[in-house]
């Protein structure tokens, strides 16, 4: 080959590895399981990211099923658990072939799991076309097969909006956020929320999704701004390298820096003493102090020798909400409608976040807390600061 | 005040900052051009070796951040390093016979191997990696915290690149280097015995991509999916610097670390897609990078 011809290739090699996103493993695959339902059995299909972007907090969902069903002799409604586990991979492609899988191959009767958005979006009418319900942490838009156990944006975004009005209505803010739809939704609505309230709002920044590595020309940006309180949406390992370097750069002693569960959870290790008073709303501590918090928090602790998180907790009370449902059947047939039928009638479900029940759009009405990163022996937890109030669904406050 | 020295006050931290990442760019590149330069040979497992690189300080380092660790992180770096380069020569020259496309698809291969590797052995959770002691707190200068261990890796940067301009211009190996770059044939019909020089380089390259990881553990952290992008950033260098060239690559690395923090920072907008339009600038200027020269056909 030419030198000529080389210098093109490998340019051209270049941009093809920038649009592509740099690679990274998409095959999807999962454990086979043989064995079909009986009558005193239930098919459940878990789909998990085993691989790709989302595998640690795919580690957290299935740590945490396992210490439900452990509790439970394998069991969830007095009926024998048959797991069909998928790799739901980091794309909704990888997503959609495991999501078929289990509609076809394995005809599960209900499946729980489901990490990333996107996915669960893709993968929303594979499942509800089929009549099985889905028990996830993914945000759907209205679908009569999909039951939401973690958080929603509204709530997510109001209860910090609120706080934020409330206690910082004298300090410019600033919004940085990773550039893609959630971020983009996300930074966008706790904006508007803020300028509504009176907070003045000095900067707003989306920073190249997946592809940033250094975050200190926004950093730079932001000091010069001179803003008093910083509102940031970044997760996994951005979130991890965002609070590091804010730390770094001493934008820690200029401004409070405030975002979602997502900015510290799962990344506490990570980020280390530089996110200590990172200041984050959530639907779940471990420090919350009840004592199904506390029996799931030392289970955890015991089997995995580390503390669980927010996607742990929903998983939980994923399986908790099947279980519940699952034995109000008591001896009928499982299939999909009549699972569904017993999710719409589950009522009050008491998990380690505390109580709470789905409201119309099939998703919690519940406490949301502020909680600060705080150093203990050289261990950064996630530590319960107030609670900010309950939130349905929709973002208001009852 | 003028304009000038007020808009340099405000910018000073980012071009600073973009010094550092530039030399570790350079570090991480000077090896893939040199490679490239005399084998014609693409290696697309340097990435794969940079994140070897963050794991091992991670892994290293992270319990105490002492000095000493760091020292040790980085002479298990050199080692790992030169046997993967040594390795990866080996395998390479087996396919010698059956083109460059073949050996630029086993690297590929390689690279998919030791990433998937790395995630099977330290998992997908992210990693930091701390400064040694001493060099994890902030200096400040003119009124802005600064961490100092990337003044350090600024150090670091213009060290190598001092050593590999010493080596490269003024020692008889360099010049046997520089010569196969050139044209390897001849340099084989002088009585050379240009395989051995091959080894070396890929040896030296291979260790200089390992260590820029531990290097900038600190700054980069270690993480899936760390591999694709610097190797992306490091072929953007090379493309820019020209192919085979030492101060190619230190041209190259300087230019794209302000690219990408300057230029981040004045147009923020437009940030994923400025060192592709730079990259494409100078294509269109000197079609064979800054430095690069034009050859006939090999």
């Amino acid at each position: 080959m030419t030198r000529k011809g080389a210098v093109s290739g490998i340019a051209a090699l270049a941009f093809a590895l920038a649009l592509t996103g740099c690679g990274g493993s998409t095959v999807a695959g999962g454990e086979s399981a043989e064995s079909t339902g009986t009558s005193d059995s239930i098919k459940i299909g878990f789909m998990v990211p085993k691989s790709g972007i989302y595998a640690s907090i795919g580690n957290d969902l299935d740590r945490a099923m396992q210490i439900y069903l452990d509790k439970n002799n394998g069991e969830l409604g007095g009926r024998k658990v048959d797991l069909v586990t998928v790799d739901e991979g980091s794309t909704p492609q990888t997503g959609t072939a495991a999501a078929r899988r289990l509609v076809q191959q394995e005809q599960v009767a209900v499946v729980t799991g489901i990490v990333n958005s996107a996915t669960a979006v893709g993968v929303a009418t594979v499942f509800s076309d089929a009549k099985i319900p889905v028990v996830s942490t993914g945000q759907v838009a209205d679908n009569p097969f999909w039951w939401r156990v973690g958080w929603t944006n509204p709530m997510m975004n109001t209860s910090i909006v609120d706080h934020l009005v409330a206690q910082a209505k004298d300090k410019p803010a600033y919004l940085i956020g990773a550039d893609y739809k959630q971020g983009r939704d996300i930074i966008d609505d706790v904006k508007a929320g803020l300028e509504a309230g009176g907070v003045k709002v000095v900067g707003t920044t989306f920073t190249p999704f997946g592809t940033t590595q250094d975050y200190q020309p926004y950093l730079s940006e932001i000091k010069k701004s001179k803003a008093g309180t910083v509102y940031a949406f970044y997760a996994g390992a951005e979130a991890a390298k965002f609070v590091t370097q804010y730390g770094q750069f001493g934008l820690k002693d200029q401004a409070t820096l405030y975002g979602n569960q997502a900015l510290t959870e799962g990344n506490l290790a990570a980020q280390g003493s530089a996110a200590a008073g990172v200041l984050t709303n959530s639907i779940y501590s471990p420090s919350i102090d009840t004592p199904v918090n506390k029996e799931f928090v030392d289970a955890y602790v015991a089997k995995f020798d580390a503390q669980p998180s927010v996607y742990s907790e929903a998983q939980y009370a994923s399986a908790a909400v099947l279980d519940k449902a699952i034995a109000s059947i008591g001896d009928g047939a499982i299939t999909g409608d009549a699972v569904n039928a017993a999710l719409g009638k589950v009522g009050d479900v008491e998990t380690p976040r505390g109580t709470w029940r789905f409201d119309t759009f099939q998703a919690p009405s519940q406490t949301i807390y502020l909680r600060r990163a705080t150093e203990t022996d050289g261990v950064m937890s996630d530590q319960v600061l107030e609670v900010l109030g309950v939130y349905s669904s929709d973002g208001k406050k009852s | 005040m003028s304009v000038v020295t007020q808009w340099f006050d405000a910018n000073l931290i980012t071009v600073i900052n973009g010094l550092a990442y530039g030399l570790l760019l350079y570090t991480l590149a000077v090896g893939l051009s040199l490679v490239f330069g005399m084998l014609s040979l693409l290696n697309l497992a340097h990435g794969t070796l940079f994140l070897a690189g963050a794991y091992v300080a991670a892994v290293v380092v992270a319990p105490s951040g002492a000095w000493l660790s760091w020292v040790l992180a980085l002479s298990i770096a050199l080692v790992v390093g030169a046997l993967a380069g040594v390795g990866l020569t080996t395998m390479t020259r087996l396919l010698t016979r059956r083109g460059h496309m073949a050996e630029a698809l086993l690297t590929l291969g390689i690279s998919l191997a030791g990433s998937s590797l790395l995630l099977w052995i330290f998992g997908a959770d992210v990693r930091s990696v701390p400064a040694p002691a001493g060099l994890d707190g902030s200096v400040t200068i003119l009124g802005n915290p600064y961490p100092v261990y990337r003044l350090v890796l600024i150090g670091f940067g213009l060290l190598i690149a001092l050593l590999a301009e010493v080596i490269l211009e003024r020692t008889m190996m360099g010049a046997v280097v520089r010569a196969i770059v050139a044209d390897a044939d001849i340099v084989s019909t002088l009585g050379i015995d240009t395989r051995k020089i091959l080894y070396g380089v890929l040896a030296v390259g291979s260790a200089l991509a390992v260590v820029a990881g531990v290097l900038g553990g600190p700054m980069l952290g270690a993480a899936p999916g760390l591999d694709g992008h610097v190797l992306l950033i490091a072929l953007v260098v090379v493309v820019i610097g020209g192919m085979g060239s030492a101060r190619g690559a230190l041209i190259g690395g300087l230019l794209i670390g302000q690219v990408q923090t300057l230029g981040t920072a004045l147009a923020p907008e437009v940030a994923p897609f400025l060192i592709f339009g730079a990259m494409a600038l100078v294509l269109v200027v000197r079609p064979h990078g800054l430095l690069g020269r034009a050859e006939a056909t090999t």
